[in-house]
């Protein structure tokens, strides 16, 4: 099932958010408000506000309240990927030029921060005091998670179990924290608030073990990138540490990495086709499976209504995704 | 307490450690001996106002030039996380305190900071009087949101002015330490793009340090003002602003010496 077919029930919401992302980020300035819309524009898969809009099905759902956390999450993701594209170097997102790209780092960097505190600023609004304190937390633990990304930048002696901390920091919990704050906005009950947020964590782990396959298997096309980004940054994912443990592939594949001090796309390619070849890219489809289930057994305690069947939907669509 | 909390060991193999604006740790505190928040909360909400500024900081570090090596890489990309980390300590310290509405203040001044930031950045202005007016929000923005959030107008005024000061006689020794700053070169490039155009480089870089030398001038005489309005707060600041003073009567060789 593709994403627009899911999305179809949120039609009219989804639209009111696209529209408020816009006005949200409507700086006076028109560098800022370019290059913000910049990225806008680019599009992208909006899980973020998706999920914060079906958890708060479960609850009393006022779609005046639910767009400052869906807008705030959308754009929190937002300003990580414009100092994301600062630190990768990155000169493409999407198929379009970065801001950092088409304007400079400098304009990067306050724009990023602009957005940010647009968001927290969004999160105010609400009345629960709890929500800001979710959502600083899981703020936190992201930019730590960055941080021991970059720690552990051609680090061959990792294991399994520090890329799912790192994974669970830099992607899980932003979409659990969606799930878990659409449910506070709606005033859902704890019970349901919980059970949303596991369900977020649990999808988020397999959304980026998938995003970390495709950066193995997918196509300049279908990524809007070469494929092997993160290798080629150092960022040592779950098909790599599998190949790793298998035979003499760690060797094989740090002999490619110490030939030189820099890192091309051809060594690149040379580990690609080792993770191929060793079962990594089967290993970690199995794994984010495994997620899913788990995201879909935290379904089953919640009542069965049509966003149960939305967010199994989209977790599924997750699973399978191809870019 | 400061300190500490901006110690994350991995960064500061990497990264300086940050700078902490002893200026304005200096002015939030006496502007929180106002209020009358209980004492670990008051050192919280220092502890946040700082990492706003110090977030805000670092990420000024990051330059337009290209990494030649791996090092440099580092230092960049760990330049970019360590502001983004402060900027959430801020967040999830406040949120600890439930304190909503100045979690509200602070984003906005940051918002507000950074739209002037660009403005300065990307403006090319006929001018220099729109530079200084940047200049002043860019220095200015936090103190004033902060000040009005406690209701405490003398500081607002004062604290303004103060940091525009500060920042005039930071980029005045910059400039003579280093042959030019960032406040300079737009200066110059301002000139160059009006009436001035006929002047060599050097007239030109000799006129935009005559052109902040009025500046800091004229922002002594309203700091001198001000004094004599808010004797209260003049007290507080008088060796502060003894120390300022010095550093203009300061001969230009003597301050080169000192950078």
């Amino acid at each position: 099932m593709k994403l627009k077919t899911i999305y179809a029930s949120l039609k009219k919401d989804l639209s009111f958010i696209e529209s408020e992302l816009e006005q949200t980020v409507n700086a006076h300035h028109p560098v800022l408000r370019d290059a913000s819309n910049h990225l806008l524009k680019a599009g992208g898969k909006r899980i973020r506000p998706v999920f914060v809009l079906l958890s708060g099905k479960f609850g009393d759902y006022n779609l005046v309240l639910m767009k400052n956390v869906a807008v705030a999450l959308e754009l929190i993701h937002m300003a990580s990927l414009v100092h994301d594209d600062v630190i990768d170097d990155a000169e493409m997102r999407r198929g379009t030029k970065t801001i950092k790209a088409k304007w400079d780092n400098r304009v990067a960097m306050y724009t990023g921060d602009y957005i940010f505190a647009r968001a927290v600023e969004l999160v105010t609004e609400l009345k629960d005091p709890a929500a800001n304190t979710i959502l600083s937390n899981a703020i936190l633990e992201m930019s730590i998670g960055e941080i021991e990304q970059i720690k552990d930048q051609f680090n061959w002696d990792q294991n399994v179990r520090d890329y799912f901390r790192r994974i669970k920091r830099k992607t899980a919990l932003l979409i659990a924290t969606s799930c878990e704050l659409g449910a506070v906005a709606a005033g859902a009950s704890k019970a349901e608030q919980q059970h949303l947020k596991q369900f977020g964590y649990y999808v988020g782990m397999s959304y980026q073990i998938t995003d970390d396959i495709l950066d193995y298997t997918g196509t300049v096309k279908e990524l809007g990138k070469p494929a092997g980004g993160d290798l080629l940054q150092g960022n040592i994912t779950l098909p790599v540490l599998y190949a790793m443990n298998q035979g003499n592939m760690k060797r094989e594949i740090m002999n490619i990495f110490s030939k030189e001090l820099n890192t091309s796309q051809e060594k690149v390619n040379q580990v690609i086709s080792i993770v191929k070849s060793s079962g990594g890219i089967e290993f970690s489809q199995r794994i984010s499976d495994r997620y899913l289930q788990k995201a879909f057994n935290e379904l089953e305690q919640l009542p069965a209504q049509s966003a149960t069947t939305s967010l199994r939907q989209i977790a599924e669509y997750i699973g399978k995704r191809k870019h | 307490m400061l300190q500490s909390r901006l110690s994350h060991s991995y960064l500061l193999q990497f990264i300086d450690f940050p700078i902490i604006d002893e200026e304005r740790l200096y002015v939030f505190y006496g502007m929180l001996e106002q209020t009358k928040l209980e004492r670990k909360r008051k050192e919280d909400t220092l502890l946040s106002i700082m990492l706003v500024q110090i977030a805000l900081d670092t990420h000024e570090l990051i330059s337009l030039d290209d990494v030649t090596n791996e090092n440099e890489r580092k230092n960049r990309q760990l330049t970019v996380l360590a502001g983004d980390y402060f900027s959430s300590m801020y967040y999830h310290i406040l949120s600890k305190w439930h304190d909503n509405e100045l979690i509200r203040t602070l984003s906005e001044a940051i918002q507000e900071i950074n739209e002037a930031k660009m403005s300065f950045y990307q403006t090319n202005h006929r001018t220099v009087e729109p530079i200084f007016d940047n200049l002043k929000e860019i220095e200015s923005i936090l103190v004033r949101k902060v000040a009005e959030h406690y209701g405490l107008d003398n500081w607002k005024t004062f604290g303004m002015q103060y940091f525009y000061m500060n920042r005039l006689l930071l980029e005045r020794k910059q400039g003579l330490i280093h042959s030019s700053s960032n406040l300079l070169q737009k200066i110059a490039l301002t000139l160059l793009s009006v009436k001035e155009s006929k002047l060599t480089s050097d007239q030109q870089a000799s006129k935009a340090r005559t052109v902040l030398d009025s500046y800091v001038g004229h922002a002594k005489k309203e700091i001198d003002f001000l004094c004599q309005h808010y004797s209260e707060l003049h007290r507080w600041f008088q060796n502060r602003l003894e120390y300022n003073w010095g550093i203009i009567g300061i001969p230009e060789e003597k301050l080169a010496e000192e950078g």
